[in-house]
């Protein structure tokens, strides 16, 4: 009962769960709180994730607390919950819905970001951008870059293109975002 | 290379290629056993990976995973593809 502490009670949605609800995951509602999810986290198992608890959280309207808990990014979407889950949660897809959440409200870990950024200027989350990652291809008689978008700079931009249609630069601030954070100091 | 008629997309991915070339190496020494031609696929990117770039914006994992099948079908042949995201 530790989420009941009043002084953490003064932020609550009543739109919260309704706005999963609306997004399609109608079964959240249908949450018994048994925990089978948390038990057969393999990823709970090694720190404090409780995929219960946050599922409570939802349901509780702490918005605020659920979409900033660094937890909601310990999962590691293998999957196990929802296939256990006794009830048909579909837990791993409301846990991805709430990390889009979690982002368009600006709460993104720096790694992340990182990751966002190469994904951007190299159309990869994890590029060859060391020279020995290139010379181990070559150790396996494969060719120095990949046939991928590290061949063709033309795909690289096709990618950009992409993620500036989906306003993914302007959600995750790279690209032509990155220098206007920079700007303002950010 | 002797070929029994069957090709395949290699779809590349991330780690593998930028960080674990032995299993694209392996990859292509099994499929050359069975004599079944792997046809690159110039310009894919990340699939996008799942547990993150879907965690960020669904609609821009979609976009971009939609990118690498065009690949595949404008080669006409179905994707192979080592990486589990």
């Amino acid at each position: 009962m530790e989420n009941l502490q009043s002084n953490k009670i003064t932020e609550i949605s009543d739109d919260f769960s309704n706005l999963l609800r609306d997004a399609g995951y109608l079964e959240l509602s249908a949450c018994i709180q048994c925990g089978t999810c948390s038990g057969g986290c393999p990823s709970g198992r090694r720190t404090a994730y409780r995929t219960r608890s946050l599922v409570h959280k939802v349901h509780l309207g702490l918005k605020e607390e659920v979409l900033s808990d660094k937890e909601l990014w310990f999962c590691s979407t293998c999957y196990t919950c929802l296939e256990r889950c006794p009830r048909g949660v579909p837990i791993t897809e409301v846990i991805i819905y709430l990390r889009n959440l979690a982002v368009q409200e600006g709460y993104m870990q720096a790694p992340h970001l990182a990751l966002c950024k190469m994904f951007y200027n190299t159309g990869h989350g994890v590029p060859i951008n060391e020279e020995k990652w290139s010379k181990l291809r070559k150790y396996h008689k494969l060719s120095d870059l990949p046939p991928t978008t590290h061949q063709f700079p033309k795909a690289e931009k096709e990618i950009q293109t992409l993620l500036k249609s989906t306003e993914f630069d302007k959600l995750t601030g790279v690209g032509d975002y990155e220098k206007k954070k920079d700007e303002k100091g950010g | 290379m002797a070929s029994n008629g069957l090709k395949f997309a290699l779809f590349l991915g991330c780690v593998i290629p930028n960080r674990y070339p032995f299993i694209e190496r392996a990859t292509k020494n099994v499929f050359e056993k069975f004599k079944i031609e792997l046809i690159d696929m110039e310009g894919a990117s990340c699939c996008p990976a799942p547990g993150v770039f879907r965690g960020f914006d669904i609609d821009t994992w979609l976009v971009v995973g939609a990118r690498n099948i065009t690949i595949a079908e404008e080669l006409g042949v179905d994707i192979a593809i080592m990486c589990n995201g």
